[in-house]
């Protein structure tokens, strides 16, 4: 088991470094990652596309398409590059807590 | 060894093997096995981690070591990618001895493969897309190409009779990478291809090859197979992905037996545009040195690598090849569906990739082209822990920056 420690607290995650448990996440386990995948500070916008994941993801138990992303947040595909720059999969699921998606990504 | 053989050997077990195994070549070519090791000698992992042995699970084989066998490991940390072959004086296909020994002998794998084939068989595509959000996904990426080239007649085709190719997608493509679609279909924009994408089957990729199981590899076979009849195209066309050509060119021979249908890899209609002279592309929009990732499904299974050369050339200004190159390059070290087999074999995936970050570092290219979606996940995570100072690219992320729009002929 491989844990992150996050201001005091041990967290789970795989062996990808994803959260094992989304409901263990906090906003400092966003900052904690955001440096690895290439983000100085988290912003509003930021923090609007990871609470958007998060209520999508607890709502159906999956994440969005990107194509729903965009839609309901008001971003543009680049808009969400422009934040996230390891992708929406990698960088702005692994923010939000969500657990790494299967298949093929 | 001799108590071993006496205990435990199950003389039939070879003759199971044999029978069980889904292949086009000759599969009595197991009997032809020296145990010689030189499979071992190739296999580039050899030394690198445990369980690396392909001469011993062949000699468990051939002595009818039934659980040996089973519990071998090398079962699951094989990426099953075909560099043992290539040195075994008699052509035994150890790949396809692997395979079958994970889907036929009552063997579970570890990680969440079998969810992806359970996604794919049950929703049709294995990011359990829904058809809404796919053909949204295609709609949306259609007004963005539009956008981009001025032309309210750049078009993704879905369901289009008679077109002259069916395009599979990788779901990711679909799910997480909409932009990849955009940069594909400019490319067939530009061209003036005549294709069409499907609304009911349309995900490439195959983790059956993966996992072995036959029944299943079959559905999956077939719902493409049937779309290529009713939408009466001409041929297949597959996305850059590895396994997904592998899996589209293999699976109509050995699982469905259909009267043949052409399959392709896109990589092929980019040389065929190039020779009719109909793709135009200026090099000097990619000025740095690249490099290529042989994806071992594309060119060991399927000769691809002279393509992928021609059709790099002709994009970049100077293309540097990797040591060693083509049919004798390493795996990325995630192949096999390896990516999908969890923690447990992640450290085996990570030992696998240091070879290709070595590999990388050592041609001093800062760009990886990677024309597979499954070697693009591994060689991602293999730069990152390595510290490796590159960055990957599609083949179609060099072409669509790089169209001579002025010299568009076709279509317009």
């Amino acid at each position: 088991m491989a844990f992150i420690e996050v201001s005091g607290q041990q967290i789970e995650v795989d062996e990808d470094g994803f959260l094992l448990n989304p409901d263990t996440w906090t906003e400092d386990v966003a900052k904690y990652f955001c440096k690895e995948e290439g983000i100085d500070e988290l912003n509003d916008d930021h923090w609007k596309v990871i609470k958007y994941l998060r209520d999508y993801f607890f709502q159906f138990g999956i994440a969005p398409m990107v194509r729903k992303l965009c839609k309901d947040t008001g971003f543009s595909l680049k808009g969400i590059y422009e934040l996230f720059p390891t992708g929406p999969a990698k960088g702005a699921c692994k923010l939000a807590g969500l657990p790494k998606p299967t298949g093929c990504v | 060894m001799a108590e071993l053989l006496l205990n435990n050997a199950d003389w039939q077990f070879k003759n199971e093997v044999l029978q069980k195994m889904c292949t086009d070549k000759q599969r009595l070519d197991l009997y032809n096995c020296l145990t010689c090791g030189m499979c071992s000698a190739g296999c580039p992992y050899n030394g690198v981690h445990d369980n690396s042995d392909p001469r011993l699970i062949l000699r468990e084989i051939s002595l009818g070591l039934r659980d040996k066998v089973l519990n071998n490991k090398l079962i699951w940390t094989c990426t099953m990618c075909g560099r043992c072959t290539v040195e075994c004086p008699m052509g035994v296909d150890v790949s396809t001895v692997i395979r079958t020994l994970r889907g036929n002998f009552g063997l579970t794998s570890p990680g969440f493969l079998q969810d992806v084939v359970n996604a794919q068989i049950n929703t049709g595509n294995q990011m359990e897309v829904t058809k809404e959000e796919y053909l949204d996904t295609l709609e949306w990426m259609e007004e963005e190409l539009q956008a981009e080239v001025g032309d309210p007649n750049a078009k993704i085709p879905v369901d289009k009779e008679g077109a002259d190719f069916l395009f599979l997608w990788d779901p990711r493509e679909v799910k997480y990478y909409p932009q990849d679609i955009q940069s594909i279909a400019k490319i067939f924009w530009y061209v003036g291809a005549n294709w069409t994408c499907s609304s009911q089957w349309w995900d490439a990729t195959h983790y059956g090859l993966f996992n072995g199981n036959d029944e299943e590899s079959t559905i999956l076979m077939k719902r493409i197979g049937d779309e290529v009849k009713r939408l009466k195209v001409k041929e297949l066309v597959v996305t850059e992905c590895g396994h997904a050509t592998r899996a589209q060119k293999w699976g109509p021979k050995v699982w469905t037996k259909d009267p043949f249908y052409p399959v392709k890899s896109i990589i092929e209609k980019y040389k065929e545009w190039f020779d009719e002279g109909i793709l135009h592309v200026d090099p000097t929009v990619n000025t740095e040195p690249v490099t290529l990732h042989d994806p071992c499904n594309m060119v060991r299974k399927e000769d691809m690598g002279e393509i992928l050369r021609y059709v790099l050339k002709k994009v970049v200004m100077e293309f540097r090849d990797m040591t060693p190159s083509g049919k004798y390059n390493y795996c990325c070290g995630g192949g096999g569906g390896l990516l999908a087999l969890g923690k447990d074999i992640q450290p085996y995936r990570l030992a696998k990739g240091k070879l290709k970050a070595d590999q990388i570092t050592a041609t001093g290219c800062k760009i990886v082209a990677c024309p597979c979606h499954n070697c693009w996940d591994q060689l991602t995570d293999t730069i990152k822990h390595f510290k490796v100072d590159a960055r990957l690219a599609h083949l179609h992320h060099l072409i669509s920056p790089a169209l001579i729009l002025e010299k568009r002929t076709k279509g317009v």
